[in-house]
């Protein structure tokens, strides 16, 4: 049996960079989003990429 | 020590004038009812440019990766000195995803829900930011048990 240990680290730099604008000009008839093209928030999805993470793993082969 | 190195690129184009029963614009989740599909009554494309071909939500024109990697064998002055390792970075780079000028569907007034109608075509606004991102990798292995 192999024993191999895993560590993954994302966005090494925690840059912080739009990912998905809000996108809706309107929010009804007349009214304007004053959020337009700033970073999304529908469906609680992030506008944004995601930020640093660590992700620790181990790895078993026999 | 051991290393290597390799570049990827895609390019890609993924346009059309329906992404699909979910949206990733609008955020709406009701299979088959999208908006971007109904035809209302009255003449053909009232609803503004919703047929209107246009880059999708996850179209991404180029992406390049660079991979690094690096094998250490052994290392003298170390608790780990008999277990191989590896490193692994990686630099990702993507093209920004269009982004559109979604009104609600005032002429008729059929849709009025925000986020409805992408007026003047999707993408019309241009992309959002290009993207890069670095990941690294560290791999520790232990000796076979059955060596």
């Amino acid at each position: 049996m192999k024993v191999s240990f895993i560590a993954d680290f994302f966005n090494v730099t925690n840059s912080r960079r739009l990912r998905l604008p809000d996108q809706f000009r309107q929010l009804d008839l007349g009214a304007d989003n004053p959020d337009f093209l700033q970073p999304s928030t529908i469906n609680l999805t992030s506008g944004f990429h995601l930020p640093f993470a660590l992700r620790l793993g181990a790895r078993f082969e026999f | 020590m051991v290393g290597s190195c390799c570049q990827t690129s895609e390019l890609q184009v993924f346009v059309g004038n329906y992404e699909g029963h979910l949206r990733n614009d609008n955020g709406q989740t009701d299979p088959g009812i999208s908006s971007l599909f109904d035809f209302t009554a009255g003449d053909f494309n009232l609803l503004g440019d919703q047929f209107q071909v246009g880059p999708l939500n996850t179209d991404r024109r180029f992406i390049s990766e660079y991979l690094w990697q690096l094998l250490v064998q052994q290392r003298p002055h170390n608790a780990w000195r008999w277990f191989p390792e590896w490193f692994e970075s990686r630099r990702w780079f993507a093209h920004g995803v269009g982004q559109s000028n979604q009104r609600v569907s005032a002429d008729p007034p059929v849709y009025l829900n925000a986020g409805e109608i992408p007026v003047g075509g999707r993408g019309k606004l241009g992309r959002t930011p290009f993207y890069t991102s670095l990941i690294c990798m560290r791999i520790i292995r232990l000796p076979s048990m059955n060596e």
